[in-house]
């Protein structure tokens, strides 16, 4: 399992860096595709399985596809690549610099451990006589969360409309506001008399 | 709107359940109807002469020129046509006729007729080139052809069995002889002359229009 | 942790009898479903001439082989010989990726798809499942891929580098998107009935009475969903041969837009696939009576009236045109969907109180 979280780390960085190095902005609206593709799996390995589902739908099938809209309807024309200057350098060593902060954070600070991949790949066993297995949506309470299924669908679920109610509600009105407001922006204003 | 959906769904699925109604060529054809222009026949009467008397009016008809007629003389004694000369080549490119029946509408003797066959394809060029061999039909008719409808090629009848024809004595022999004796044109009927002689109208029988 | 200790742990329980090797039975689920989908697909394409045929009152190809049953060799053979043209000034690599992604993600859906019950200690605690893979967020999982497939036929109409297929392209993506929408919400009312996005699970739960009859309205709106999702008509606009040219696959020749073409019939196969998983019961029979036809079949068959249902509604309905098909699915599916949702959680929630 280490290998394939390295090989899908790289891969992740290998997208990242297409992003920023290519010429063309489609293959930089693609690579960051390939790049969300990678992450999702990386939060699949870490037991956020709704939101690996939830990125990919999301993510990479709408926000993405909305991006490579802009660039197929706009039509830029393909840039150079960013010459490596003096600014270059100093950006590449902050970002190795914060890196490696967060390697040594996470070493340290956060553990990963195998038993949990099972829960979260599979929502512990497919045993009926397991009751979180057979457990409905509605038997959930709120302290009941188990830590191979935090992840979960159920246990997000849970958590969203319960614990975290308003935060969610707050977030949808403040996207229904985002979304009324794009609609009222881009309406087609009718053409006035203009009285002189 | 969903009542219109669904009617016409119940309409498609009454059609898709049906028999449907092709005809499966070529295991079942379609009777061809009588003025249909296909592949053209040269005729003959009922005694075995052939119709055509090599005028060439057909080939002048033709919009397209593919038609080709190589007239000759008549031997007296054995006579092809009745008439003076009769077509040695009679030749008609399939390929450039456009099946329009002028030739048929020009003929004077209706020798040249076109009949129902419509399926000709070749892989080869020059077999597209029908020769008087192939267009000519069978004698005689009812024997070896299916009625009016040789769909073969008529000649190839003659020419495979062996057969040698006796087509009988010239018409125009005893027209000539019967009009020494009588100074008058013999009605069909008379002298060898077949009965149901298409096209020889007795210019005294003509009504006036 | 080994690879084949993940998959130990993930379901694939087998025991240390004949076929005990996880990767192998894995393997062997793959191939099967790999080729019989393409196979399928292929005499979708008999199928569909068959039953246009059938509508319009005429026979459809029956010269090939009994019934034209050799017709789609004959098309393949015609494809594969047929002159590769492709534009000079194309995107080399997005014109390859377009159709390859196409097929990608109508098949990788099936992944996750049973095609019949689950087969408890066979062998020595052996444990078969009838799907390649056995997600617990099955359903999602599909979403997700079939939301990648969009880039598919936007990647086909861009990269051709021409206006036609770009237009038909983008009309095709947006088309695609909206659906998108319409067909997750309907698909919502299933999941608060079961509580769950196991598909296996939802399937045996419907042992008392098929979806079809608790969600009627899900259905429909997912069957319509589903139809604008593959480019299916009425709602194929983008691709219709007299509109467009020929929409986003204009420039495509030969074997790539055969490769078009198989990925969309495998669309539909795995569109209905998941319709009769979700509401139609999946693998159960009508009656239990009949429940000696093993499951495999009950499934096949399902999915087949499902496609021809499909097809006859393609010979059936005119086309829509773009404005009102865009209309439709934001302003009638998705509030059709709203509804059955509300309608469901208050049903359900009224029922556990």
């Amino acid at each position: 399992m280490t290998a394939l979280i390295i090989v899908v780390g790289i891969l992740a960085v290998v997208g990242a860096v297409g992003v920023v190095l290519s010429t063309q902005p489609l293959y930089s609206a693609l690579s960051l595709v390939f790049s969300i593709g990678m992450l999702a799996i990386l939060y699949l390995i870490l037991n956020a399985q709704l939101l690996f589902a939830v990125q990919l739908i999301v993510y990479a099938g709408a926000v993405m596809v909305l991006f490579v809209f802009i660039i197929a309807l706009l039509n830029p024309k393909a840039e150079d690549r960013p010459i490596l200057d003096v600014r270059a350098v100093v950006a590449f060593v902050a970002v190795i610099t914060i890196t490696a902060a967060l390697f040594a954070t996470a070493h340290n600070g956060i553990t990963y451990s195998g038993s949990n991949f099972r829960g979260a790949v599979v929502g512990a066993s497919h045993n009926d006589q397991d009751p979180a297995y057979t457990k409905h949506a509605f038997d959930f309470k709120p302290a009941d969360v188990n830590s191979g299924q935090a992840g979960n669908v159920q246990t997000v679920g849970g958590q969203l409309f319960t614990v975290f109610l308003l935060p969610f509600e707050i977030t949808s009105l403040l996207l229904l506001v985002a979304a009324i407001g794009a609609v009222y922006l881009t309406r087609r204003v009718p053409k006035t008399e203009v009285d002189t | 709107m969903f009542k219109e959906i669904i009617k016409g769904m119940a309409i498609t699925l009454r059609y898709g359940l049906s028999r449907p109604i092709t005809v499966q060529w070529p295991e079942e054809q379609k009777p061809a109807t009588p003025r249909h222009r296909g592949r053209h026949i040269l005729h003959r009467y009922y005694n075995g002469l052939e119709k055509c008397i090599g005028c060439e009016l057909c080939a002048a008809a033709c919009p397209v020129g593919c038609i080709y007629v190589g007239p000759a003389e008549n031997d007296p004694l054995n006579p092809v046509s009745p008439g003076e000369r009769y077509a040695k080549r009679y030749e008609i490119n399939l390929m450039r006729c456009i099946f329009c029946g002028y030739c048929a509408s020009a003929c004077p003797t209706e020798a040249i007729t076109l009949g129902p066959q419509c399926d000709f394809a070749n892989y080869r060029r020059e077999r597209t080139v029908l020769t008087k061999q192939e267009l000519l039909e069978a004698w005689p008719k009812f024997e070896r052809s299916r009625g009016d409808m040789n769909q073969r090629g008529a000649g190839a009848d003659q020419r495979s069995t062996g057969k040698s024809l006796n087509p009988g004595p010239s018409p125009r022999l005893a027209w000539e002889a019967q009009a020494d004796e009588t100074h008058e044109a013999p009605l069909p009927g008379h002298g060898g002359i077949p009965v149901n002689v298409p096209g020889v109208i007795d210019p005294s029988e003509e009504s006036r229009a | 942790m080994k690879a084949s200790q993940y998959l130990l742990d993930s379901g694939l329980r087998v025991g240390n009898g004949v076929a005990a090797d996880p990767v192998l039975v894995f393997a062997v689920k793959a191939a099967i479903v790999v080729l019989g989908l393409t196979l399928a697909a292929a005499f979708l394409t008999w199928a569909e001439r068959k039953v246009a045929g059938r509508i319009q009152l005429r026979y459809g190809p029956n010269r090939v082989g009994p019934y034209g049953l050799f017709q789609p060799i004959a098309d393949v053979l015609k494809l594969l010989f047929k002159e590769n043209l492709a534009p000079a000034t194309r995107d080399k690599l997005l014109f390859l990726v377009g159709p390859s992604l196409a097929v990608g993600t109508a098949i990788l859906a099936f992944a996750v798809i049973p095609l019949s019950a689950v087969n408890h200690g066979i062998g020595a605690g052996y444990d078969l499942h009838w799907d390649i893979s056995h997600l617990n967020i099955g359903l999602l999982f599909i979403l997700a891929v079939t939301s990648l497939g969009a880039y598919s036929i936007f990647l086909g109409g861009w990269s051709a580098n021409s206006k036609y297929s770009l237009l038909g392209g983008l009309r095709s993506t947006a088309q695609l998107i909206s659906y998108e929408m319409a067909v997750s919400f309907s698909l919502i009312g299933v999941v608060i009935l079961t509580g769950s996005l196991d598909l296996e699970k939802i399937v045996t739960q419907q042992n008392h009475a098929w979806f079809v009859v608790m969600q009627p309205l899900a259905f429909l709106l997912y069957f319509t969903g589903a139809l604008a999702e593959t480019n299916r008509a009425p709602f194929d606009l983008p691709e219709a041969e007299q509109e467009l040219v020929a929409g986003y696959h204009t420039e495509y020749s030969s074997l790539r837009f055969g490769l078009y073409f198989l990925g969309e019939y495998v669309n539909v196969i795995t569109v209905c696939a998941i319709a009769t998983t979700l509401f139609l019961g999946g693998w159960l029979p009508i009656v239990p009576f009949l429940s000696f036809i093993p499951g495999v079949l009950w499934f096949i068959g399902k999915v087949a009236v499902l496609i021809l249902v499909v097809m006859w509604i393609r010979w059936t309905l005119p086309r829509l045109r773009y404005d009102r098909l865009m209309s439709l699915g934001w302003k009638v599916l998705l509030p059709l969907g709203l509804l059955n949702i509300v309608i469901t959680g208050a049903v359900v929630a009224f029922q556990a109180a």
